[in-house]
C-alpha cells in the first residue's frame, strides 16, 4: 500500500528538481495574489493535516488487520458505531472548516468592496474579443490592446466586458480572474507591486483559439509609465486617403487600417487590436516571439498559429512589400514616436 | 407491468397505493423542476422587451377567464369519473371522462386562438425574449394538456373495451394525478403569468 | 532550455499533420469535411460495424440477438448498459489519448488536434464520460446488484427500464456520430451559453449535444422513477429499509438527486435547442441571459457530481465490509452523511460561478455551503477507516480498487475544499488545478468504484471471476497512470495554465508537467488495455465455474443466489430478519435463508420490440431537428406518440401472472 506514496514524492521531487519549479499563483507580484497565495497555502496545511491522519489510519488498519495477522480482534473493535467517535470526526471537521472560513470569508469581502467602492483608484476598461484583449484607459483617452501597461505599487480596478463570447480575465501573478460576459460589466480590484512582465490569460472557453487569447502585462516605474503613456498618445497611425512617402507605412494605410491602428489614441481603426509602439513588443499577438521571421509568417498566415481567427491571411503581399511593412511595425519605437522618426 | 399483487406482503407503507401511482407521483415531482426551471426563466426574460411587446400590453386578462374555468373544471369533472368508476358505473365514468376530455379540447382551441392571434401581430417567439419565454413556459404546458387528452382517450377506450378491469382502474388513478398535476401548473400559470403580467406587475 | 527546444523540433517531425479541408461533402444544411481523421473515424466505423456483423453471422447468433434487444429483464439490460459504457468509454478514453499527445510538448501539433478539432475532442471526451461511460456504468450496475440485494424480482416497471437503456443508447449515438456527419460539438461538455449558439461554434456539433443528452437524459428520469418505486415498494418481506445494503442506499438517493436535477437540464437544453434551431434569444449576449443558462446547468451539474459519486460510495461500503469480513462501522451515520450531502449538493452549485461577478455576500454562502460538503463525507472516509479496523483483510481486487480509493478520493476531496474557498478560488477557477480536482474524484472514486462493481458481480452476471493476476497489474498500473496522470495538473494550474486549451508555449514552463501527465495517461490507456484483455480472456476460457458466494464471505443476499443468477432469480423470496441476512443466516442456519412459505403471484412482462422502436423514432426526430428537416423531426416525434398508443393498446398481450 505504501508503494503509491512512495510513487506520487517521487514524482513531486522529480519535478522540484529536474526544472526548476514555476508556480506564478505562488509567486505573486501584487497584494491581492499574496493574500491568495497566503490563503491557497493555509488552507493547503490545514488540509494536509486530514490527509496525514487519514493516511496514517489507513496503513496502520490494513497492515494490522490483514488476514492472517496474528493480532487479537477485540469485541470493542467489533461494535458497528461508536457514538463518541463519531461525534468526534464530525465536530473536528467542522472546526476545521470554521478556521479555514474566516479568513476566506474576510479576503472576499475586502477585495469584492474594493472593486465596488475604490474610486481613486485607476480605472482600466477591458473588452474581450475573440481572441485579443482591448484596454481602455478611459482618464487617459487610450486605448491598446494584447499588451497591458500599469504603473507600480497602484491600485487598479478594471472593468471587464465582452463584445461576443464569455472570456475570462487573469493574472496568475497579480492576483485571481472574473469574467468579462456580454451584456454585463464587472469589476475587479487588482493591485500591483514590483515593475516586471507577467503573463495573462483568458481563462473562460471562448472558441478554437482560446489557447492563444493572451495578453502580456508589463508594469512600469512611475516615470516609465507616464513616458510609455505619452509616446502613446502621439498620433502616428497614417490617414486614410493621405499621401505617404514611407513604403512601409503606405503598406500598412493600405492593407492594415481597415481594422489596426498604430497610436493609442485612436477612435478609429478599431475592428482589430491597436498596434501601438508595436516595435517594443515581445510578442506578436501575444504568442510569438515578435522577430521578422515570425510577423512575416503571421501576416501572411495567422490563422496557422491562431485557428479561426478574424484577420485574413495576407498573401497578396510582395517580398518588398512585406519587408517594408515589417521593419515599418518594428519602427514603432517608444524612442522613436517621442522624437517624431520614422 | 404492475405487480399489485405483491405488494402488501413486499412493503408495509403502502401510503402511495399501487406502483404506477408512486411512479407517477415521481414523474409529477420531476415535472414541477422542470416547470419551476421555465417559470424562473420567464421571469428572468419577462424584462427583455426588445421591440416586442411589454406584458402588460400583451396580456389581457377578460379572455383568458373563459379557458380557465374550462381547464380548472375538468379537474372536478375527472373527479366525477373516478367516483363512478369506484361505483362500478363504467357508463358513468365514460360520459365523466368524456366532459373532461371536452373541457381540455376546447381549452386547448382557445390557447391555439390566443397564440395565432399574437403570431398574426407579429409577436413571434423570435420576437423579444420575454415573448420566447412566454411561447415556452404556455406551451409546453399546452403539450401537456394534449398528451393528457391523447391519454384520455385511450383511457376511454380501454374502458369502452370493458376488459381488464383492474387496469383501467390503475391506469384512471395514475391519470389522475397527471391531471390535477397540469391544472395546478395551470393556476401559476393564470397568477403568475396572466393576473401579474396583465396588471403590469413585472 | 536548449536542449528541450531540439526535442521539441524532433518531436514535431514526428507527428504528421494532415492537409486540412481536402473535400468536403454537402449533407443536408452542413458539410462533412474529409479531413484524415474524419476518414479514420468512417474507415474504423466501417471496419468495427462490419467486423460485428460478420462476427454475428459467422457464429451465428442473429436470434440471441434479437432476444436481447428486446428483453425487458434487470439483469440483461444490466450487462448491456456496461457493455455500450465500456465501448463509450474506450471512445472518450481515446478522445482523451489525442489531447494528451496534443498537450505533451509546448507549441506543437499532434495530426489535426489544434484549435477546434481540439475543442471538439474535450467536448466529445467530457459529454461521453459524464453522460455515457459513467453514469450508464452505475446504472448497469444498479440494474444488476440492486433486484438482487433487496429481493425483488425485477424493477417495478420492466418496460420503462427497457426504454431508458435504449434511450440512453440512442443519445450516446447522437453524441458518437457528430464526429463523422458534420462535426461534434466544440463548446465545453458545459456548453456554456453564448459560446454554443449564435454561429460561435459549429451549429450542427451544438444540434448534436442538445438532442442527445435530451434523449439520454429522459432515459435517465425513468431509470430513476424506475428506481424510486422499486426500492421503495419492491422489497423482500424484511427487508426495511434500514437493512438495506449502501449500495442499494447510495443508488436510492442518487435516483433522487436525478429525478430532481435532470429535469433542470431538460429544461435548459429546450432553451438551447430554440436558440440554436428557432433562433430565439434566451442565451444571447445582448437581449438574453448569458448566465440563465449557466445557473440551470449547474442546479442540474452539481447535484451530477454526487450522482455519480454516491452509488460509489455504496458500493465502496459493501466491499470493505466484505472482504474485511466486518459489518458496515456507523451504518446509520453512513446514511445520514448520504442524505445530507445529497440536500447540500442542491445548495451549492453557484460555486461553478464565483467568477461570474456576484457580489460577496452570494459567494460567501455558496462558499459555506460547499466547506459543509466535507463534514458528511468525511465521515463516511472515517467509517470505511473504522470498518477495517479489527477485521481480517483480504485483498482480492475488488477490494484493492476500493482500498486505492479511499486515499486517492481523500486528495481529491481536500483540493474540493481548498477551491471551495472564494477568494483563492478566483486564481483555481478554470485552471488546470481544477482539472486535477475533479478528475481525482471521478476517476479515482467513481471510476474505481465501477472497475470495483464489475469485478466484484462479474460472477453474477457471467458466472466467473476475472483473472486475479490480471486483475491487479489492472489495479496497480492504473493507480500510478491517475496519480501521474493528474497530480501534476494541480501544479500546472497553479502555473497558471487555464482548462481547455490546445497548447502553451515554451516559456510557460508547463511542459514538464504535462508530458508527466500525458506519460500517466499511457500508462491509464495500457492498464484499460488489461482489463479489456481479462474481460475476452476469461469470456473465451470460461475460467472458473463461480459459487453462489463466489468471493466467500459474501453478506447480501445477491450472494445466496446461484452464479452466473438464474433466470427466475426468486420462485420464493427471502425473508430478512437483520442487515447483512446471508452472512447471519451461515452464522445461525448454516447459510440457509428464510423464504416465504407460500410464493406470492406478481405480474411478468415479457419481450418486446417497442422500446427500441421508440428511441429509434428518437433517434429519426433529433436527426431531423438536428439537420434542419423539420419535417423529418416532425413525423419522428409523430412516430414516438404512435408508438406508445400502440403499448396502451397492447400492453396487456405482453405481460403474464406468475406463480
Amino acid at each position: 500500500m505504501k508503494r503509491r506514496y512512495v510513487g506520487a514524492l517521487m514524482i513531486i521531487f522529480l519535478f522540484l528538481s529536474g526544472c526548476q519549479m514555476r508556480l506564478d499563483v505562488l509567486n505573486p507580484a501584487g497584494d491581492v495574489a499574496a493574500g491568495q497565495r497566503d490563503l491557497i497555502v493555509f488552507s493547503l496545511a490545514v488540509m494536509m493535516i486530514v490527509v496525514i491522519v487519514v493516511a496514517i489510519l489507513f496503513i496502520w488498519f490494513l497492515w494490522k488487520y490483514r488476514a492472517g495477522s496474528p493480532i487479537e480482534r477485540k469485541g470493542q473493535m467489533l461494535k458497528h458505531s461508536n457514538r463518541k467517535l463519531e461525534i468526534a470526526w464530525t465536530v473536528l471537521p467542522v472546526l476545521l472548516l470554521a478556521l479555514m472560513a474566516v479568513p476566506m470569508l474576510i479576503q472576499t469581502y475586502n477585495l469584492e468592496t474594493k472593486a465596488d467602492t475604490e474610486t481613486d483608484a485607476m480605472q482600466i476598461n477591458v473588452t474581450g474579443h475573440r481572441y485579443w484583449w482591448q484596454f481602455d484607459y478611459p482618464n487617459d483617452n487610450i486605448r491598446t490592446a494584447q499588451e497591458l501597461h500599469l504603473p507600480a505599487n497602484e491600485e487598479i480596478i478594471f472593468h471587464l466586458e465582452s463584445s461576443d463570447v464569455i472570456h475570462s480575465f487573469w493574472i496568475p501573478q497579480l492576483g485571481g480572474k472574473k469574467d468579462a460576459i456580454p451584456g454585463q460589466t464587472n469589476q475587479l480590484y487588482l493591485k500591483t507591486g514590483e515593475p516586471g512582465i507577467y503573463e495573462g490569460k483568458c481563462a473562460e472557453l471562448c472558441g478554437a483559439s482560446h489557447a492563444g487569447m493572451r495578453f502580456q502585462v508589463i508594469v512600469h516605474e512611475e516615470e516609465d509609465f507616464k513616458k510609455w503613456k505619452t509616446a502613446v498618445k502621439k498620433e502616428v497611425t497614417p490617414k486614410e486617403g493621405e499621401t505617404v512617402s514611407h513604403e512601409g507605412k503606405r503598406v500598412f494605410q493600405q492593407n492594415c487600417l481597415t481594422c489596426h491602428a498604430a497610436d493609442g489614441t485612436a477612435v478609429q481603426h478599431t475592428k482589430g487590436p491597436n498596434l501601438t509602439l508595436y516595435g517594443d513588443r515581445e510578442k506578436i499577438s501575444a504568442i510569438l516571439p515578435n522577430d521578422e521571421k515570425h510577423l512575416k509568417e503571421w501576416i501572411q498566415n495567422p490563422e496557422k498559429f491562431k485557428p479561426s481567427i478574424d484577420m485574413p491571411s495576407h498573401n497578396n503581399l510582395s517580398e518588398q512589400e512585406l519587408n517594408a511593412l515589417v521593419d515599418y511595425l518594428h519602427s514603432l519605437r517608444q524612442e522613436n514616436v517621442l522624437e517624431g522618426r520614422e | 407491468m404492475d405487480k399489485a399483487g405483491r405488494v402488501e406482503t413486499s412493503s408495509k407503507n403502502d401510503w402511495a397505493g399501487s406502483l404506477d401511482r408512486f411512479g407517477m407521483w415521481m414523474f409529477v415531482g420531476a415535472e414541477t423542476i422542470l416547470f419551476l426551471c421555465f417559470f424562473a426563466t420567464y421571469l428572468v426574460s419577462s424584462v427583455s422587451t426588445l421591440d416586442g411587446p411589454v406584458p402588460k400590453e400583451l396580456l389581457e386578462l377578460k379572455s383568458i377567464l373563459l379557458p380557465t374555468f374550462l381547464l380548472l373544471s375538468s379537474s372536478w369533472t375527472f373527479y366525477r369519473a373516478e367516483k363512478h368508476f369506484k361505483n362500478d358505473g363504467v357508463r358513468g365514468t365514460m360520459v365523466w371522462l368524456g366532459i373532461t376530455l371536452l373541457c381540455a379540447l376546447l381549452f386547448l382551441g382557445f390557447e391555439a386562438h390566443e397564440f395565432t392571434s399574437y403570431i398574426g401581430k407579429g409577436y413571434t417567439i423570435t420576437t423579444s425574449p420575454f415573448l420566447a419565454a412566454f411561447y415556452v413556459l404556455v406551451g409546453t404546458h399546452g403539450a401537456h394538456v394534449l398528451f393528457g387528452s391523447v391519454w384520455m382517450m385511450l383511457i376511454l377506450w380501454h374502458c369502452f373495451r370493458k376488459k381488464t378491469k383492474w387496469t383501467n382502474w390503475k391506469k384512471l388513478q395514475a391519470f389522475a394525478i397527471y391531471w390535477h398535476f397540469v391544472d395546478t401548473v395551470w393556476v401559476f400559470i393564470f397568477i403568475i403569468v396572466y393576473v401579474l403580467g396583465s396588471q403590469g406587475a413585472y | 532550455m536548449r536542449s528541450l527546444t531540439i526535442y521539441i523540433v524532433f518531436v514535431k517531425k514526428m507527428y504528421w499533420k494532415a492537409g486540412s479541408d481536402m473535400y468536403s461533402i454537402p449533407f443536408f444544411n452542413t458539410e462533412i469535411k474529409l479531413a484524415s481523421d474524419i476518414i479514420f473515424g468512417y474507415i474504423t466505423a466501417f471496419i468495427l460495424g462490419g467486423g460485428a456483423l460478420f462476427f454475428i453471422t459467422y457464429k451465428k447468433k442473429w436470434l440471441i440477438l434479437w432476444g436481447w434487444i428486446r428483453t425487458t429483464d434487470h439483469l440483461k439490460i444490466g450487462i448491456m448498459y456496461l457493455a455500450a459504457a465500456c465501448a463509450f468509454l474506450l471512445r472518450g478514453g481515446l478522445d482523451a489519448m489525442f489531447m494528451r499527445m496534443q498537450l505533451a510538448f509546448p507549441n506543437i501539433d499532434f495530426w489535426v488536434f489544434q484549435g477546434e478539432k481540439y475543442n471538439q475532442m474535450m467536448t466529445t471526451h467530457g459529454t461521453l464520460m459524464i453522460f455515457f461511460v459513467v453514469m450508464p456504468f452505475l446504472f448497469g450496475l444498479m440494474n444488476v446488484a440492486i433486484p438482487l440485494q433487496i429481493g425483488a424480482r425485477d424493477l417495478a416497471f420492466p418496460f420503462l427500464n427497457a426504454l431508458s437503456f435504449w434511450l440512453f443508447l440512442t443519445g450516446g449515438m447522437l453524441v458518437n456520430i457528430s464526429f463523422l456527419l458534420g462535426g461534434s460539438p466544440e463548446a465545453g461538455w458545459t456548453s456554456y451559453a453564448p459560446l454554443a449558439i449564435d454561429g460561435f461554434t459549429g451549429n450542427t456539433g451544438n444540434n448534436f449535444y442538445a438532442f442527445g443528452v435530451q434523449v439520454s437524459g429522459i432515459g435517465t428520469i425513468m431509470t430513476a422513477i424506475n428506481f424510486i418505486v422499486t426500492i421503495v415498494k419492491m422489497r423482500a418481506p424484511g427487508m426495511t429499509m434500514l437493512r438495506m445494503p449502501l449500495f442499494t442506499w447510495g443508488s436510492f438517493i442518487t435516483v433522487i438527486l436525478i429525478l430532481f436535477a435532470f429535469p433542470a437540464l431538460a429544461a435548459a437544453l429546450v432553451l438551447l435547442t430554440f436558440d440554436n434551431i428557432l433562433a430565439t434569444d434566451f442565451y444571447t449576449g445582448g437581449p438574453g441571459q448569458p448566465l440563465l443558462w449557466q445557473h440551470l446547468f449547474w442546479i442540474f451539474g452539481h447535484p451530477e457530481v454526487y450522482i455519480i459519486i454516491l452509488p460509489a460510495f455504496g458500493l465502496f461500503s459493501d466491499i470493505i465490509s466484505h472482504f474485511a469480513r466486518k459489518a458496515v462501522f456507523g451504518y446509520m451515520s453512513m446514511i445520514i452523511a448520504l442524505g445530507l450531502i445529497a440536500f447540500l449538493g442542491f445548495m451549492v452549485w453557484v460555486h461553478h460561478m464565483f467568477t461570474v461577478g456576484y457580489g460577496v455576500a452570494i459567494n460567501a454562502i455558496f462558499a459555506i455551503s460547499t466547506m459543509l460538503i466535507a463534514v458528511p463525507t468525511g465521515i463516511k472516509v472515517f467509517n470505511w477507516l473504522f470498518t477495517i479496523r479489527g477485521g481480517s483483510v483480504r485483498f482480492p481486487t475488488p477490494m484493492l480498487f476500493a482500498l486505492g480509493f479511499i486515499p486517492t478520493f481523500v486528495m481529491g476531496g481536500v483540493t474540493g475544499v481548498m477551491v471551495s474557498m472564494v477568494s483563492a478560488d478566483y486564481q483555481y477557477h478554470d485552471s488546470y488545478f481544477v482539472v486535477g480536482h475533479f478528475h481525482y474524484v471521478m476517476v479515482g472514486g467513481t471510476l474505481m468504484g465501477i472497475f470495483a462493481g464489475l469485478y466484484y458481480w462479474m460472477p453474477k452476471m457471467f458466472g466467473l471471476i476475472l483473472n486475479e493476476t490480471l486483475g491487479k497489474i489492472h489495479f496497480w498500473t492504473f493507480l500510478v497512470g491517475l496519480h501521474l496522470t493528474f497530480f501534476p495538473m494541480h501544479l500546472a494550474g497553479l502555473n497558471g495554465m487555464p482548462r481547455r486549451v490546445y497548447t502553451y508555449l515554451p516559456e510557460d514552463d508547463l511542459f514538464g508537467l504535462n508530458f508527466a501527465s500525458s506519460i500517466g495517461a499511457i500508462i491509464m490507456a495500457f492498464s484499460t488495455a488489461v482489463f479489456l484483455f481479462n474481460l475476452i480472456r476469461s469470456f473465451l476460457k470460461k475460467e472458473g465455474d463461480a459459487e453462489g458466494d463466489a468471493w466467500g464471505d459474501g453478506r447480501n443476499l445477491e450472494w445466496s443466489i446461484p452464479s452466473p443468477a438464474p433466470e427466475h432469480r426468486w420462485s420464493k423470496l427471502p425473508v430478512v430478519r437483520s442487515r447483512d441476512p446471508f452472512w447471519a443466516a451461515k452464522e445461525q442456519h448454516q447459510g440457509r435463508l428464510e423464504y416465504e412459505t407460500e410464493a406470492q403471484p406478481y405480474v411478468e412482462e415479457g419481450n418486446t420490440i417497442l422500446p427500441v422502436l421508440i428511441s429509434g423514432f428518437f433517434f429519426v426526430a433529433s436527426f431531423g431537428f438536428i439537420f434542419g428537416l423539420h419535417w423529418v423531426g416532425t413525423a419522428g416525434i409523430a412516430l414516438i406518440f404512435a408508438t406508445m398508443i400502440v403499448r396502451s393498446l397492447t400492453f396487456d398481450k405482453n405481460i403474464t401472472l406468475s406463480r
